[in-house]
This record gives C-alpha cells, sequence and structure tokens, in this order.
C-alpha cells in the first residue's frame, strides 16, 4: 500500500482547537505539498481517522472532549492499516510534560507557538521514517512473495501449499462448498531433458505452467509445482466433474501444443490425477494429504495405463462412516 | 508598526510566521472573526461560574494571541485560563474587563494594519 503521492509526501490529520494555529499548520503544510485535513479537536480527529487511515497526526495537547493524549493512546490502540507518526503540539514544555507526551504514543513534540520552518523539518524527519517503513513493508513483501513462488515457473511451490491447501479446504468444508485438487504430470519428462537439455525441459516446464495459469480461473484457482514436473492445480468452488472437464481441455491442448526450442519442436503430453468433493461436512478424513493422496493414486493408475489421461476420483461418505474416494471418470486415450 | 508598545509584535508575528504576509492577513482574518465569540464564551463561562469551559475558552483565545505576538492580550487570557484551572473565579470578572480592553486594543491593530497594506 502506497499512501504518499508521487511527490512523497503524505496526508496529515491536523486536531487543533486554536482557529489561528490551524490556519497556521493548513496553509504551511499545503504550501509543502501535503494534503491537509484538519477538526477541532482529538474526537473529531479520531472518529475521522478511524474512516480513513492518515500516516501522520499533528494534534494540540489541550483540545475539549478528547485532547491530544488521549487522541494519541486512541491512535496507538486501534488498528491501524500501517505505522502513524504522531506530531504533539504543546506549550508545555517541562521535562514531565515531554515524557507524558511521548509516553502516550507521540513519536515527537513541537512547542508552541510553532515555527514554520521548524515545523517543516520535523514532518520531514517523519516522513523519512515512513518511507522507510514503505521501503521496509515493500521489501518484506517481495520476500515473501519469493518465498511462495517457484522461482523457475514462477508458480507457487510447495510451501504455499503448505499453507494455504488447509485453508482452501476448511473453507470448503466450513461452507459445504465443492473443492477439486489436480495432479498434472508431464509424462516422459526425462525424455525431454535427455533428448534436447535441461534448458529445453525447463521451457516446457514454463510453458506447461502457462498453459495451466490460462486455463484456470485467475484470483480463484491456483497451480503449484508439487515436485519436479508435477504441478497441483488447487480448484475451489468445482467439483471432481468440472475439475475433469478442466484437465480433459488441458491434457488435449498440450498433447496438441509444439514446444519450440532452438528452433526445434517438441512434443509432450500430460497424464492428470483428480481428487475433489462437491459438498462435505467436517470429517476428519479430508485433509490435504488425503486429497493429495487421491489425487496422486489416480495419477499413477494414469501411469500405468499408458499415460496422457485423465482419472479421477471424488470423496464420498456412501455406506461407510468415513470418507472413501471413488473412481469418477477414466477416460482413456 | 515594529513598536514594542503596540498590542501586537510585528516582528515577532513575521518570525512565527516565516514571514509570509498572505497568512498574516488570513490569520489576523481568523482571529476578527473567532475573537468575538470566544469572549462571549469566555463572559458565559464566568456567568455560569463554569470553570473547566472558562479553562478551555480563555486557553483557545491564548494560543490565537500568542500565535498573532500579542503578549500583553495573551497573558490577560492565561490569568483567565489559570482560574479556570485552579477553579478559583472570584476575581474573573475584573480580569475579563482587563482582557477585553486588550483584545479590543489588538482588534483596532488589526484592522489598522490590514488598512495600512
Amino acid at each position: 500500500m502506497n499512501i504518499s503521492d508521487s511527490n512523497g509526501h503524505f496526508p496529515i490529520l491536523v486536531a487543533e482547537d486554536d482557529p489561528v494555529a490551524r490556519k497556521i499548520l493548513e496553509k504551511t503544510l499545503i504550501k509543502e505539498g501535503h494534503e491537509v485535513v484538519s477538526v477541532e479537536n482529538g474526537r473529531k480527529a479520531f472518529d475521522l481517522f478511524k474512516q480513513r487511515f492518515f500516516p501522520i497526526i499533528l494534534t494540540d495537547w489541550m483540545m475539549p472532549e478528547m485532547d491530544g493524549i488521549e487522541l494519541c493512546r486512541a491512535v496507538r490502540n486501534h488498528q491501524a492499516s500501517g505505522y502513524v507518526f504522531i506530531i504533539i503540539l504543546t506549550s508545555k514544555d517541562s521535562k514531565d510534560d515531554i515524557v507524558t507526551g511521548l509516553n502516550s504514543g507521540a513519536d515527537d513534540y513541537v512547542n508552541k507557538p510553532f515555527n514554520p520552518p521548524e515545523l517543516k523539518a520535523r514532518i520531514k524527519t517523519c516522513m523519512r521514517i515512513l518511507e522507510l517503513e514503505r521501503s521496509l513493508k515493500e521489501a518484506n513483501e517481495n520476500i515473501r512473495i519469493l518465498s511462495i513462488t517457484d522461482p523457475l515457473t514462477k508458480s507457487y511451490n510447495r510451501g504455499y501449499i503448505t499453507e494455504c491447501l488447509p485453508k482452501e479446504i476448511n473453507r470448503a468444508i466450513r461452507y459445504e462448498r465443492a473443492l477439486s485438487l489436480m495432479l498434472c504430470d508431464i509424462d516422459h519428462f526425462k525424455k525431454v531433458n535427455d533428448t534436447y537439455g535441461h534448458q529445453a525441459g525447463d521451457q516446457v516446464l514454463i510453458e506447461v505452467v502457462h498453459s495451466i495459469k490460462d486455463s484456470i480461473r485467475q484470483d480463484l484457482d491456483w497451480t503449484a509445482r508439487y515436485g519436479g514436473e508435477e504441478f497441483l492445480i488447487v480448484l475451489p468452488e468445482t467439483g471432481p466433474q468440472g475439475a475433469c472437464i478442466l484437465a480433459e481441455r488441458l491434457r488435449n491442448s498440450i498433447s496438441k501444443y509444439k514446444f519450440i526450442f532452438q528452433e526445434k519442436a517438441i512434443h509432450i503430453t500430460c497424464s492428470f490425477g483428480i481428487s475433489g468433493f462437491d459438498s462435505v461436512t467436517s470429517d476428519e478424513n479430508i485433509s490435504s494429504e488425503s486429497l493429495i493422496n487421491t489425487a496422486d493414486k489416480y495419477l499413477y493408475q494414469c501411469k500405468l495405463e499408458g499415460r496422457n489421461r485423465v482419472k479421477a476420483g471424488y470423496m464420498d461418505k456412501a455406506q461407510s462412516l468415513k470418507f472413501k474416494d471413488k473412481l469418477l471418470i477414466s477416460n482413456d486415450q | 508598526m515594529n513598536n514594542l508598545a503596540e498590542p501586537i509584535d510585528m516582528k515577532e508575528v513575521m518570525e512565527i510566521l516565516d514571514g509570509d504576509k498572505e497568512l498574516l492577513i488570513e490569520c489576523f482574518d481568523e482571529l476578527l472573526n473567532s475573537m468575538p465569540q470566544t469572549l462571549a464564551e469566555i463572559q458565559s463561562a464566568i456567568e455560569q461560574g463554569n470553570a473547566s469551559s472558562l479553562d478551555e475558552a480563555a486557553h483557545k483565545l491564548k494560543g490565537s494571541l500568542k500565535y498573532m505576538a500579542a503578549g500583553t492580550a495573551a497573558d490577560v487570557a492565561y490569568q483567565l485560563k489559570t482560574m479556570g484551572k485552579e477553579e478559583n473565579l472570584s476575581l474573573a470578572d475584573n480580569i475579563f474587563s482587563t482582557l477585553c480592553e486588550e483584545c479590543e486594543k489588538v482588534q483596532d491593530f488589526m484592522e489598522r494594519y490590514k488598512v495600512g497594506i
């Protein structure tokens, strides 16, 4: 989230009951290029802050209804979307008062009547700190993305599966919604590496992921590299029947696709093992492990029966008290 | 108009405003607009014996006067603020009269300044 404008200015919330001081604050800060919203007491400032995030708050100390100290505490106790730099304006300048102000959550203080150049300098300090926070957040987000991304194919990695698949399953069970998993494995991938080299193999992996990503719903379905040439595709709100249609479409398009590497055409096929459910209630047998194992079992059968095919099972309670998977579809090519 | 005997110390106020004359006029207008209302609030607080309202209103006026380098008037407002804070309003009437006189001088000075520019 970038809350500063293109010139690095941040919106500032001013709480000041003295109209003259408020005017000077507004004018000084607007001249510096900031967006300023000013109110006449801490209560109004906090009400506004709850509706809209302000990364900088300049507040007077003594105000009716809610003073600056109470405002600092309220802001610090509020779950804000980012760090709020609070500067308290005060004519109180004894050490005890300053300590009270800082202990209540203020980051800095300016004595009244303030001098505009001093205020501008303080705001610049505060902008440096907020900019540092922004760049740290951005770096953290980049690290987070790297930690869940497969570097070669840019699909998600095993870590993401471990983190997110249980959540998908829990959500589907809680709301009694459908969910399917697909394991897609490139047939005879070793031959691709052996025949055309590892760079060609890498290129095939990348393009298979592109094909998968192009076939699934953005922002809902997702794919992750499960193993070397094996990909897991997670399809929330999709039962095994729907997953079979998608798998068959993918299988067909990949089998007809020519992967071109250094002017050589490479043909590959993929096998698909599917597991899932249309709607279930909570049961200990439905887990990431059980769903992946089931998909893997059908993928293994595909391999045994000649590859380039789709096999699917679904989780069904039937006669047993426990969920068991049952063969739903087996398309033989 | 830099005479220290004047109700507003122009040298000081221009330092506070970093030499911004446009802002000075806006502040004068703001104070001219808000001062009668704030004085009315102070008077009402004294009449009702409401110490905390006196503290708040006198504090606000003192702040504005300080920014405008109206030292004498600000000091008188501060006396009233202290009375409110200490909940001792026995001399508030007299001090309020002095405040009104000082504020009138400030008001007059600001109006004269605006005409003179």
